[in-house]
């Protein structure tokens, strides 16, 4: 009640009331006096006599502005006094805040101040609300949802038995387990210590750093340290861990049968060469005489002698025991092929040059000429049955045409021309027949000409341009054709293909038929040659690899079980190959010997190689010039 | 009635394998959950012969997959899974009340069963436990950090600890390498070679880049792997499991000699679960330890007597820790008899030595190295049984160049030593060894000399010695060794006779062929054409002739394997050489 009024205190001097001063900011006066005339507000002083009034004044802080009234204050000693207590917060000396408040006891007066009215029922019924609560917790502990607290799980406390001895059913019931393998244990290398030879010199671990990590033989660098307190630690053992972690569940496994073969057991037990002799293996003659490479070679029926075709145009006949050159004719032109007819009786050479087939007889001395005479003999049959029967065909298959009388004189007898070059010309075993290959004529690429009628014929219609080599069967009415990939065996008689042997070949170069006619043995530029049994399948019995070159040919010997297959690198293997006359034993195969025989240009080595007829003799040819002779020892 | 025709990938490979992902919709899992029921079972991919889903994917068996299915720790992660989703639940309801009331049912899986699926016998368990220990031994050097919980760290140095602890008193280690990546040891337990790998004592480097889930889920298991194989040698020991530790002397970081060891007391059935039962499994590995068992109990009964000698005439105030002290070393003592009875001295090695540590050496490495081998062991530092003024002591291994007071009485010798001699069996000659000298080179013993191809040096030496001391002790033993042996030695040497004749013969020929042909040459007289073949033979032995030959007529498949293994033999000559070389 006394604080409220203004009336009490100090007088005003300005009764404007308690409103904010700014509502006269901008007037002259600041408000009204008692009889209402305006209360003017005083000058202002500027800020200099301010200064001025404040330097002189001993005490300025004491100052006040009283903004109502208009007018500075001095504060007293009391005043300041009552600011600081105020400030600090501090009660007036001489008051004690804390004093014990007096209870009055009994007194009727207070209790008009308590709590009025009786207490209230609900204070002293069950809560409803709680009832609730509680219903609902006994359903849920009767429907077991809500739980004591568990015991907080030690598995120490709830593993301390023996899992093994357990009698519990369980039992592994999924895939059979394969179980990982250790981890490999350390070598010398890994030690901190290790010998020195297993360290590291710096080119090998350069090299090996190369390497991606999963390739390098060791996981780590080896090092030595000349004692165990100087070991740092090895970074990578986390990474170690984590890796084996993975293979433990992301490899797949399988169990794998180590095998402990020893290499010995798997090479085949072969007789040795020795017993199987004899067989070509000295160097024994070099028949030298020819100026560029020698493609062919052919023997005479009885081995006494032997010719060669060469790129020089020369074909030579040579003395199989002495190396000398027996005879020669210039055909002038590079000679691809030749071929000595296997009937003694007409000794006829046959020889492929250009796109002719050109046959010589070669006269072996006075002693010989009955078997010129035989020869004429034939060649007068077929030209008189060529006669009777005429020209009928306008476009013959080919053109027997008779030599100049200058080269009658040599011995030559006949040109069989072409229509396209002549790779390959090769006798039926009775003479009389011969076959001609061009692949280049296509349709007309293999051709057989009869000498007693002076007559040819086409067996096929197809294209044959692929063939590489053309062979009458040793004793049957059949022809070999050798392509690319198959050699395919005809039936002259029936005129129908009777067998297509497959070796897997890419390149078939050369193959020949054993003296016995069943087998069959092919060399390929893939760097093999398989034999043929054609009794067995017509897949090859077996099939031998070289790793070093191609091969270009391949020939049997006529009596012994010998063949031989010649290689672009110049070497020529020599087999052994045994055919049994009982159908219960395979044919043997041994090889025997690799003969070194001519020097190679890196495309070719041997061109051609010949079995003699009779002795175990091997002859070569080659791009060198030279024809070589190996023999027995 | 005619046959259902065969449905497509219903019989064959293609229906005894599936491909993960099918495996995962089979189980209705997510990935992680797979991943971590496979490495908790043991599941693993297997590798079929017909990939039926095609190359680029992981197979499963089919059987393995529907073992899994039936797995009760598959519908344990299920609930953890719901579970977890609780308490996100609860937490962004910002009801706590109930998040720690989930909290406290958090649901969990035990793993003894699969423990015993995976290992139907205890053998089983031991020779799968190199990975388990390694791994402990490894992370109970890691720092903790969120994923590695110390909790776990400090289990895995227990269950290390307490596995170490068996190995020392059983006398049964081994082998002792020391690598770079730290020290391998190889005990035999139970008839099995356990190898393990304890780094060196440094704080491993955590690397950021790996899957800790997926090591933290083999550890889980390799935890419960070790406490039952821990729990199981310990009772074959007679010895109560878990030991009690005295945790002052584990502050101390007193490793395995911080162990209380107890006995089972035949009073309390409940103690001894290991009751031997041998008539389920009848081995004779099982009997003789059986027959072990007994002795055991025999010595444990001498045991509590003396155990209870000692409380009675010892002050009630004598700490707990001294006896089990006493127990242990008595329990040495006993084993270290019996051992030498059975097995000789050669497993006690270290059996009358004393050993002193200095403080530079790691001590837990070599305290188990020493006491595995009846050794006594003492270091500088708390808790040693004697200082290092101690008269009697032996061997003092130290690693420092300079030693402050050397004894006399006493060989100083650097660690290597003491693994060395464990390796050879022996006690080797300490000059060597001696401090500030720079020791012979460390060898692996884990490596076998026949395979290797290469023996070192040190080997050689140590292998004389190895056969001086066994002539040493026992002379009569040298009789001539394996007649058959000889015989086949001679053989040997008779069929190299006729090779040599056989050769001489053919290059006799060959020598002859060749004087031919030079002759020839000169006849035709163009040397070239000769020579030319002639350098491209190289000089072949009648062997590597013969061996081309029958090379040429083996089959493709036979070929193949054959130059494999003479692959495989030339790569190890020439590994052999590169060492010769370098020596």
């Amino acid at each position: 009640m006394e604080s409220d009024s203004d009336e009490d205190g100090p007088v005003m001097k300005n009764p404007v009331g308690n409103i904010p001063m700014e509502w006269y900011k901008d007037e002259k006066h600041i408000g009204y006096d008692l009889s209402g005339k305006k209360i003017l507000r005083k000058t202002k002083k500027d800020a200099l006599q301010r200064h001025l009034d404040r330097a002189d004044d001993p005490e300025p802080w004491r100052l006040v502005y009283d903004e109502v009234n208009d007018e500075e204050l001095r504060l007293t000693d009391a005043e300041v006094k009552l600011l600081r207590r105020l400030r600090n917060g501090k009660y007036e000396p001489g008051i004690d805040p804390y004093e014990d408040y007096p209870v009055p006891e009994d007194d009727p007066e207070l209790k008009i101040f308590g709590p009025s009215g009786p207490e209230p029922k609900s204070r002293f019924v069950p809560s409803k609300h709680e009832a609730k609560k509680i219903v609902r917790y006994v359903r849920m502990i009767r429907a077991g949802k809500l739980k004591r607290d568990p015991d907080p799980q030690d598995p120490d406390k709830l593993y301390n038995f023996d899992v093994w001895e357990r009698e519990d059913d369980v039992v592994h019931r999924g895939a059979v387990p394969i179980p990982a393998p250790k981890m490999k244990l350390p070598g010398h290398a890994e030690s901190y210590n290790p010998s020195k030879e297993y360290l590291l010199s710096p080119e090998e671990q350069e090299e090996m750093l190369k390497q991606d990590p999963s390739d390098r033989p060791l996981n780590f660098i080896p090092q030595a340290y000349t004692s165990l307190k100087k070991v740092p630690l090895y970074p990578s053992l986390v990474q170690e861990r984590f890796e084996r972690c993975l293979d433990l569940y992301l490899c797949p496994r399988t169990v794998k049968k180590r095998m402990n073969v020893d290499p010995q057991s798997l090479l085949p037990k072969l007789p040795k060469p020795a017993d199987l002799r004899p067989y070509p293996s000295v160097l024994t003659v070099v028949y030298e005489g020819h100026k560029d490479k020698i493609n062919s070679l052919s023997h005479h029926p009885d081995g006494q002698y032997f010719a060669s075709a060469s790129n020089d145009g020369f074909v030579m006949v040579w003395e199989v025991s002495t190396g000398r050159c027996w005879k020669k004719w210039n055909l002038k032109q590079p000679v691809s092929y030749i071929s000595w007819n296997p009937n003694v009786d007409f000794p006829i050479i046959a020889v492929a040059v250009g796109s002719e087939v050109i046959l010589i007889d070669p006269r072996f001395g006075p002693q010989d000429n009955l078997q010129s005479a035989a020869i004429q003999e034939l060649l007068l049959k077929g030209r008189e049955f060529a006669a009777s029967k005429g020209s009928k065909e306008k476009n013959e298959l080919v053109k027997f045409e008779d030599v100049a009388s200058a080269e009658k004189e040599q011995g030559l007898l006949l040109r069989v021309k072409h229509a396209k070059p002549v790779t390959q010309v090769t006798w039926h075993h009775k003479g009389d027949y011969f076959v001609t290959l061009s692949p280049q004529a296509n349709t007309k690429a293999v051709l057989i000409h009869q000498l007693s009628k002076m007559q040819s014929q086409n067996p096929f219609t197809k294209s044959k341009s692929d063939t590489q080599k053309v062979l009458f069967h040793p004793s049957k009415p059949f022809l070999f054709l050798a392509t690319k990939k198959h050699v395919k065996v005809y039936n002259l008689q029936k005129q129908m293909l009777s067998k297509n042997l497959l070796g897997g070949f890419k390149w078939l170069s050369s193959f020949d038929i054993h003296p016995g006619g069943d087998n069959v043995v092919c060399s390929a530029f893939d760097r093999k040659i398989s034999w043929f049994d054609m009794d067995l399948s017509a897949k090859p019995y077996k099939t031998m690899r070289y790793n070093n070159t191609g091969l270009r040919t391949v020939a049997f010997h006529k009596r012994l079980p010998l063949f031989a297959a010649g290689g672009e690198d110049g070497v020529a293997y020599v087999f052994h190959g045994m055919v049994y006359n009982d159908l219960m034993d395979n044919p043997l195969i041994v090889p025997l010997k690799r003969l070194h025989a001519h020097k190679n240009d890196g495309m070719d080595g041997i061109l051609d190689i010949l079995f003699h007829p009779t002795q175990p003799w091997l002859f070569t040819c080659g791009i060198d010039h030279t024809i070589r002779l190996f023999t027995d020892k | 009635m005619a046959r259902a025709p065969k449905k497509k990938g219903k019989t064959g490979e293609a229906a005894s394998y599936v491909t993960r992902n099918q495996a995962i919709k089979k189980l209705q899992v997510t990935l992680g959950d797979f991943r971590r029921l496979c490495i908790l079972k043991g599941v693993y991919p297997r590798d079929p012969k017909k990939k039926a889903k095609g190359k680029d994917k992981t197979y499963y068996a089919t059987k393995d997959i529907l073992f899994l299915l039936h797995e009760p720790v598959l519908s344990k992660l299920r609930d953890i899974r719901a579970h977890k989703r609780k308490i996100i639940k609860a937490k962004s309801k910002k009801d706590f009340v109930l998040v720690e009331y989930l909290d406290k049912r958090k649901p969990f899986y035990l793993l003894d069963r699969l423990v015993k699926e995976r290992f139907p016998t205890f053998t089983d368990a031991v020779r799968d436990m190199d990975d388990a220990l390694s791994m402990a031994t490894l992370f109970s050097n890691l720092p903790s950090t969120n994923l590695i919980q110390s909790k776990r760290t400090l289990n895995c140095r227990r269950l290390c600890l307490e596995f170490f602890n068996y190995v020392a008193l059983s006398h049964s280690l081994r082998k002792v390498f020391l690598s770079i990546k730290g020290c391998y040891f190889q005990a035999e337990v139970q008839g099995q070679s356990v190898t393990w790998l304890v780094p060196y004592n440094f704080v491993q480097e955590v690397p950021p880049d790996i899957d800790y889930r997926v090591m933290m889920t083999f550890l889980e298991f390799y935890e419960t792997q070790l406490h039952f194989i821990n729990f199981r040698l310990y009772n074959t020991l007679g010895l109560k499991y878990p030991p009690q530790v005295d945790l002052q002397k584990s502050d101390a970081n007193l490793g395995i000699n911080a162990f209380l060891l107890e006995q089972i007391s035949s009073e309390d059935p409940e103690a001894t679960p290991a009751a031997p039962d041998a008539a389920k499994t009848v081995t004779a590995q099982k009997k003789a330890s059986n027959g072990e068992k007994k002795q055991q109990q025999a010595k444990i009964k001498s045991l509590q007597e003396k155990m209870q000698d000692i409380l009675e005439n010892e002050n009630e105030s004598k700490s707990q820790e001294d006896v089990g002290e006493d127990i242990n070393a008595d329990l040495e003592d006993e084993e270290a008899e019996e051992e030498e009875q059975e097995q000789g001295t050669e497993t006690l090695l270290f059996k009358k030595l004393k050993f002193f540590l200095s403080r530079e050496v790691p001590r837990a490495l070599l305290e188990l190295m020493i006491k595995s081998f009846g050794g006594a062991v003492g270091w500088e530092g708390p808790g040693s049984p004697f200082p290092e003024s101690d008269e009697s002591i032996t061997h003092q291994v130290v690693d420092r160049d300079t030693q402050r007071h050397m004894f006399l009485s006493r060989e100083y010798v650097q660690p290597q030593w003491v693994a060395d001699s464990c390796n050879a069996g022996l006690l080797l000659p300490v000059e060597e060894y001696g401090p500030g000298v720079c020791p012979p080179p460390h060898l692996s013993p884990f490596v076998d000399d026949e395979e290797e191809g290469y023996l070192p040096e040190r080997r050689r030496f140590i292998l004389s010695l190895q056969e001086k001391s066994k002539n040493h002790a026992g002379a009569f033993d040298d009789m001539p060794q394996d007649p058959a042996e000889g015989d086949e030695a001679d053989a040997k040497m008779k069929d190299e006779d006729e090779e040599e004749e056989d050769e001489e013969e053919d290059e006799e020929v060959d020598a002859a062929e060749a004087q031919y042909q030079s002759e020839l040459a000169k006849e035709s007289g163009k040397e070239e054409a000769i020579s030319a073949p002639k350098s491209t033979k190289t000089k072949k032995t009648k062997a590597e002739i013969e061996e081309e030959r029958a090379r040429m007529m083996m089959s493709k498949k036979d070929r193949r394997l054959y130059d494999k293994i003479m692959f495989a033999k030339e790569r190890k000559r020439q590994r052999v050489q590169r060492l010769e070389n370098k020596k």
